[in-house]
């Protein structure tokens, strides 16, 4: 609306914008540069079709993978702690304030814990409780499968308390007049959620498994601790290859990198698009 | 509510709650009992009366600690520290532009936040090595302000929409030149959340994990520690270092939970 | 020392909405000038263009004939008193007034010394050391004027002081302002929705009206005698009555205007039904529609009922034609008669 006044105002955003320009946007076009280039050669494919040859497919399925799974745990436990943190109940302060710690712990130290809770085989502590309860024992990393389930889970605990958090702002929105009128209609709680909680929050729920989305492709230091290169992501088969020594595999990781970029980048253009459409 | 509902809640309430508290109890439990109860044993015990501090102190002394920790200090201050000089500008500019030059700016700053950090560390990493910077806090401290920025200036900018412009407009009347007004009448203003953003950034580089060993691996941040000592096989001394980093996180994080609202953490984008 | 502001084609437009249209103005050494005019009409743009917040589009402001146009807020040595009253939160009363002072590079003592006397003047002595949350509405608004008070500006912005008090404060606040500027014999620029405010404090109003002053003179002039349609309408608690006159000649439309109390009631003139009455001090105003259509506010000292048919008759009136004054001695309003 005021536009010569807007000049004057954008000198105070520049600084910002100019650092993450230079500082991130700029690698990120040069990463995409150097990945069709070789010590030797310009604009070649080299580097991508060798990937192919070192597990390129499945870390890109297990990377999907991942991701689907982690979102549906967080999304099942985040749907479940922010309807208890919407009601009033003795205790809530302490226990909202519990649902956001693991926000503050470190990946690898979520990683570290995790590892004593399901170490590979035998034993560690969750096989301990289940022998407790004498129940079977479980190999957490029997498969691929197994493996990936694990670092969902472990990866869930630290990253449902966003989703949370996401979830309970988008529910604070809805009207209690609508739960009321539901109530009195003869709807019972679980078809109050189906019916008015869940179409009310659609917004948040995708804002929440967009921004979540991104991060479980990003996903790092927790798979590299629990599975190691074992089972290839997109992530730590970018790291493998750029802690190698070798020039070549510089190359590889840039390419392998920048796929990695293609997937978070087609997340990105979903949230403006979504986003353009709202604002 | 009915007692039906109650039970329901409560019983919610304790399932989720077993679940965020569990690994962090066995955190404590591996940290503080003797090493026979815990990681020695196949299925170690849930429960323990043995407690020690020996776990703690030999790993504290005996494994290089200090380095790590002045690194991750003095990095986590310069995140911080620039959190605050780039997003407290940025955030005034933002709840002072029109609508759409504010939400091009922070959309802007929303896709920086979602930019996989590896896939910027890679080419950053050499450009380092020619500056000098591969391996140095400031190197180390640079990147992880990309992680850091986005959510400041989110904070920073929410916080100057709640101050009236007519205050602005009132010291510049008063007298005030553009930095006076800034300094003397909104930041003290702002101070909260200044305060908040500054504290965030200080935690998000505290616990950042992918542009520390991508581009400090040899002078590690603790973090990065922990992880060596995974990979050496000392968990004990992980454990360690990993409640040290923990525990004033944690407080933090309780600290700031006023600011850890849905509307920031989901930046630019609106539901 | 007093100072002149003058305006010459001063524009300002807010994308495609032009708020100020090529205004000029000039406010005399010690004068109380008014800017009345509906909310929206741009008043508070047109202070905030005098201040220095808002650059014009084009024009000039010149302050004892020096063109400030260029010059930044903090240089133009203008006081400004906000709606809001925009006092600093985190600061003490006293921390408040001696802002612009201090922003000034005043001394310790005349700081000290110019706070005192201020806050003496308008009776806020007793709350120097609170913080500005802690004191009433009614004091909130004298720090305000206060801090504006405590410097020598050239010029004094006000901007409704005295919307947010209640109505008994603002009578006596009103009254105060009105005392301090005459002892001051400074320059005021007072914005205000409230035609009472005007009436009681101004030396000049100056009707704001699509970017342009319709009308600046005496109140009271312009009561009795509105230069357009549009300002005979706005003025008064009631809006003018207006009724078509067969003027014979095709020059355009022609009304008769009339406020509500240049009528008498009786036995002659326009033949009304009462529809509804609104009593006010021991006088009634009387909402009509004449048999010829058009609806009348009429005020009357005898009570009616509703539904009652009235005759009045304008003692006085004045004509408009195509919705501006015809400033010569009014034409023969038709006589209903010649209908009825």
């Amino acid at each position: 609306m005021r536009k010569p006044n807007d000049l004057n105002y954008l000198l105070f955003i520049f600084p910002a914008l100019l650092y993450v320009g230079y500082f991130s946007f700029y690698p990120a076009a040069r990463a995409v540069y150097l990945s069709f280039q070789t010590p030797h050669s310009h604009f070649v494919l080299v580097n991508y079709k060798s990937l192919l040859y070192y597990g390129l497919s499945s870390a890109v399925l297990n990377t999907v993978a991942l991701t689907v799974g982690a979102l549906l745990i967080q999304l099942a436990i985040g749907l479940g702690a922010a309807s208890i943190l919407l009601r009033e109940f003795r205790g809530k302060r302490v226990f909202s304030a519990l649902v956001i710690i693991p926000m503050g712990v470190a990946t690898v130290v979520a990683a570290v814990t995790f590892s004593f809770i399901f170490p590979p085989p035998p034993g560690g502590y969750a096989n301990a409780l289940l022998e407790l309860l004498h129940l079977p024992q479980f190999n957490w990393y029997a498969n691929t499968l197994a493996s990936l389930f694990t670092v969902m889970v472990a990866d869930s605990w630290k990253n449902t308390p966003i989703v949370t958090l996401i979830l309970l702002a988008g529910m604070s929105g809805v009207s209690p007049d609508l739960y009321r009128a539901a109530e009195i209609d003869g709807a019972g709680a679980l078809r109050r959620f189906i019916h008015i909680t869940l179409p009310n929050i659609r917004g948040s729920i995708a804002v929440a498994l967009i921004i979540r989305g991104v991060s479980e492709f990003n996903i790092f230091a927790l798979p590299l601790v629990l599975v190691g290169y074992r089972i290839p992501l997109l992530t730590t088969l970018t790291y493998e290859f750029y802690s190698s020594a070798s020039i070549g595999d510089y190359y590889y990781s840039l390419a392998s990198a920048t796929i990695l970029l293609a997937f978070v980048a087609a997340f990105i253009l979903v949230v403006l698009k979504l986003g353009g459409g709202r604002r | 509510m009915t007692t039906i509902q109650r039970v329901l809640v409560y019983a919610g309430a304790a399932v989720v709650t077993a679940y965020f508290l569990y690994p962090l109890y066995v955190l404590l439990l591996v940290g503080f009992a003797p090493v026979q109860y815990t990681l020695d044993k196949i299925y170690p015990a849930q429960f323990t009366m043995h407690y020690t501090l020996a776990n703690l102190v030999t790993a504290l002394t005996s494994y290089g600690f200090i380095d790590p920790l002045v690194k991750s200090l003095k990095t986590a201050f310069l995140v911080g520290g620039l959190s605050v000089a780039l997003g407290f500008p940025a955030g005034y500019g933002l709840s002072r532009v029109s609508k759409k030059v504010s939400s091009a700016a922070s959309t802007t700053l929303f896709v920086v936040n979602m930019m996989p950090a590896i896939v910027i560390a890679i080419p950053i990493s050499t450009q380092f090595v020619r500056l000098g910077l591969y391996g140095s806090f400031v190197g180390v401290g640079l990147a992880q302000e990309l992680v850091a920025l986005p959510l400041a200036t989110f904070i920073i900018y929410g916080t100057f929409q709640a101050i009236p412009r007519e205050l602005e407009y009132q010291a510049r009347i008063d007298g005030a030149g553009v930095g006076r007004t800034m300094l003397g009448v909104l930041a003290p203003l702002a101070k909260p959340g200044i305060a908040a953003a500054f504290l965030l950034s200080w935690m998000l580089s505290w616990d950042e994990f992918t542009f520390a060993i991508l581009l400090s691996p040899v002078h590690p941040t603790i973090p990065i520690l922990i992880y060596h000592n995974i990979q050496r096989g000392n968990l004990l001394a992980s454990t360690a270092f990993a409640l040290f980093l923990t525990l004033p996180v944690v407080a933090i994080t309780i600290m700031l939970q006023k600011y850890l609202k849905g509307e920031y953490l989901s930046g630019g984008v609106k539901g | 020392m007093t100072y002149k502001l003058e305006l010459t084609k001063v524009s300002k437009s807010y994308g495609d909405k032009k708020v100020i249209d090529d205004l000029s103005l000039g406010i005399e050494p010690g004068e109380f000038f008014v800017v009345l005019g509906p909310s929206g009409e741009g008043k508070s743009t047109l202070l905030k263009l005098i201040a220095g917040i808002e650059q014009p589009d084009s024009g000039r402001i010149l302050v004892n004939g020096v063109d400030v146009t260029s010059q930044p807020p903090n240089k133009r040595n203008i006081a400004m008193v906000f709606q809001s009253y925009a006092l600093y939160p985190n600061m003490t009363v006293r921390g408040n007034i001696s802002f612009p002072l201090r922003m000034h590079g005043a001394s310790k003592d005349t700081i000290r010394g110019k706070v005192e006397s201020v806050s003496k003047l308008l009776k806020i002595d007793s709350v120097l050391e609170s913080p500005v949350s802690k004191i009433s509405g009614g004091q909130q608004q004298r720090v305000a004027l206060a801090r504006a008070l405590v410097r020598d500006p050239s010029v004094f912005l006000l901007d409704e002081p005295l919307s947010n008090l209640d109505a008994r404060v603002r009578l006596s606040a009103r009254a105060e302002l009105k005392r301090i500027q005459r002892e001051l014999n400074q320059t005021f620029v007072y914005v205000t929705h409230d035609q009472k405010e005007a009436a009681s404090l101004a030396d000049r109003v100056g009707v704001l009206h699509g970017g342009k002053f319709e009308c600046v003179s005496r109140y009271q002039d312009m009561y009795e005698a509105p230069l357009t349609k549009w300002l005979g309408d706005f003025l008064g608690d009631f809006p003018m009555n207006f009724i078509p006159i067969n003027s014979g000649s095709g020059d355009g439309a022609v009304e008769a205007g009339f406020r509500p109390e240049w009528v008498k009631v009786g036995s002659e003139g326009f033949h009304a039904e009462v529809e509804a009455i609104e009593s006010s001090g021991g006088l009634y105003y009387l909402f009509c529609v004449t048999h010829e259509g058009p609806r009348v506010v009429i005020r009357d000292s005898v009570r009616r009922e509703v539904g009652e048919e009235i005759r009045f008759k304008p003692v006085k009136q004045l004509t408009f034609r195509n919705g501006m004054l015809v400033q010569t001695p009014g034409e023969k309003l038709s006589e209903p008669s010649s209908r009825a």
